[in-house]
């Protein structure tokens, strides 16, 4: 039977939100024939969370991309869904995703839009297929990246196939997007279908977050540039 | 002018050992017309090498200022490489002499290869060499080959530090792994399934042996499994996509 995976890192003091995190996976209605499993990763020194879905602790302070990947390593479905922490599903958040799938056979990733309290998050590519390479000259255009890749499911081999989450201080996830956009098309959703908490306690708030940024752009700039002088298809070349 | 960049990531704790590294980088001599940059990226909130940097003058310091591990750390030092070459130098280890020559002639030997292993002696606390036979047969490897042993054996033909790679190659395939463990391994699979390399009989570089390696903290092995898994599951997906 089919399996998606939901991937989850988190961190000790983050019991409560994920709790709700938790709920929103169990609320999920699927396909028919579907299934949906939970691996949660903790980062951190003093492991506090087990119970909480498929669950390992990594022993140590790690980092999310490295969370995220050992995670990764647990994965049974071919299908993986990130979903933070301290975001939520909203209903029929897998199904949109999965029908996406099974109705562009030929895409390898899909990107849902988030809802915040009061907004819709932006999308600056529309709805729709996106051909391959599409994320990567977004960002070496704008310098950004066009979507939230918090809402990415993706095939699991081509997620394992660059490398998983990179080692990249600031923008471990868009790197990796723009790595699987370099491989096939994929499919940007803007109906949101999960819900993006503002919070103190948000990494993306902490006053580290605001250094290494260009550093970061850098790097995704370097690995575009360099993947396509190679004419790189990682596996698929 | 072709120049080959020397990646080094290392934390203040390593100010003691950096000297003999870059000693060992600064009495290199390189084929004809090469020229090499030290690049020095430094892990940490309290940087402290700064000073050490200062003594060599090929050397490019950068302090990170926050605590990024070695692959982050070696990433944003690879973001700063000029070099058509990267070759990665532990912060406690030492080229052999003559190693980048031997390394960079292999490039020019063979220019369609991507990347270049080099064979270490260990260097022993009382500072004597000794040497070690190769772990798989040296000479040319053709793509996908180190994979095929990886898949077969559970570990690497070669010992990853010490490697060479085309400055394209490496970025091309998101450089060194978001991995707490070989996290080196995890690159020279990606590097090693798309282009053919060479691994050298010559020993390139010294790798020294003491009580501060990082591979012998009391928690290692923990996670070196996990991370294996991880290497297993990019190789067999890369050879999943391809033959899709």
């Amino acid at each position: 039977m089919p399996l998606l995976s939901v991937l989850t890192a988190v961190h000790g003091d983050r019991a409560e939100v994920l709790a709700a995190a938790g709920e929103s996976v169990a609320a999920q209605e699927l396909p028919a024939g579907w299934e949906v499993e939970w691996v949660v990763q903790e980062d951190g020194d003093f492991p506090r969370l087990s119970g909480f879905g498929r669950y390992e602790a990594n022993g140590a302070q790690l980092g999310v991309a490295v969370t995220r990947n050992l995670a990764l390593a647990r994965v049974r479905g071919e299908l993986v869904r990130v979903l933070d922490s301290d975001d939520v599903l909203l209903p029929g958040a897998l199904a949109r995703a999965i029908e996406a799938f099974a109705e562009h056979p030929e895409i390898h990733w899909v990107i849902a839009r988030p809802r915040m309290a009061d907004a819709v998050y932006f999308q600056l590519l529309p709805e729709g297929v996106h051909a391959r390479g599409a994320i990567g000259s977004y960002v070496q255009e704008h310098r950004r990246a066009p979507v939230h890749c918090a809402g990415l499911t993706a095939r699991t081999a081509t997620v394992r196939a660059v490398g998983g989450w990179c080692a990249n201080p600031r923008a471990e996830d868009i790197e990796l997007v723009a790595a699987i956009s370099e491989l096939a098309p994929g499919y940007l959703d803007g109906t949101p279908s999960w819900l993006y908490r503002n919070h103190d306690g948000q990494t993306v708030r902490q006053p580290s977050w605001g250094n290494l940024h260009a550093e970061s752009y850098l790097m995704i700039h370097q690995r575009l540039a360099a993947a396509r002088a190679l004419g790189l298809r990682m596996g698929t070349n | 002018m072709p120049l080959v960049s020397v990646l080094t990531a290392a934390h203040a704790g390593r100010a003691p050992l950096l000297p003999a590294t870059g000693e060992s980088l600064a009495t290199q001599r390189l084929p004809v017309g090469w020229e090499l940059e030290w690049i020095i990226e430094e892990d940490g909130p309290e940087p402290a090498l700064a000073q050490v940097a200062a003594g060599f003058p090929q050397a490019s310091h950068r302090a990170l200022g926050a605590r990024m591990g070695v692959a982050g750390t070696r990433n944003l030092a690879l973001s700063r490489a000029r070099g058509d070459l990267v070759h990665v130098l532990d912060s406690d280890d030492l080229l052999a002499p003559g190693g980048l020559a031997t390394v960079i002639t292999a490039f020019e030997r063979e220019p369609d290869i991507g990347w270049v292993a080099g064979q270490a002696d260990n260097l022993m606390p009382d500072g004597c060499r000794v040497s070690f036979e190769p772990i798989s047969p040296t000479g040319r490897v053709e793509a996908g080959a180190v994979n095929d042993y990886v898949l077969e054996h559970g570990r690497g033909p070669f010992h990853p530090a010490g490697l060479t790679l085309r400055t394209d190659l490496a970025r091309a395939v998101g450089g060194w792994a978001a991995l707490p463990r070989a996290e080196d391994m995890a690159l020279v699979v990606a590097a090693a399934e798309v282009a053919a390399g060479y691994h050298t009989p010559e020993v390139t570089w010294l790798y020294r042996q003491h009580p501060g390696q990082m591979t012998r903290a009391d928690d290692w092995p923990d996670l070196d499994p996990a991370c294996w898994t991880v290497i297993r599951q990019r190789i067999e997906s890369m050879r999943r996509l391809k033959a899709s």
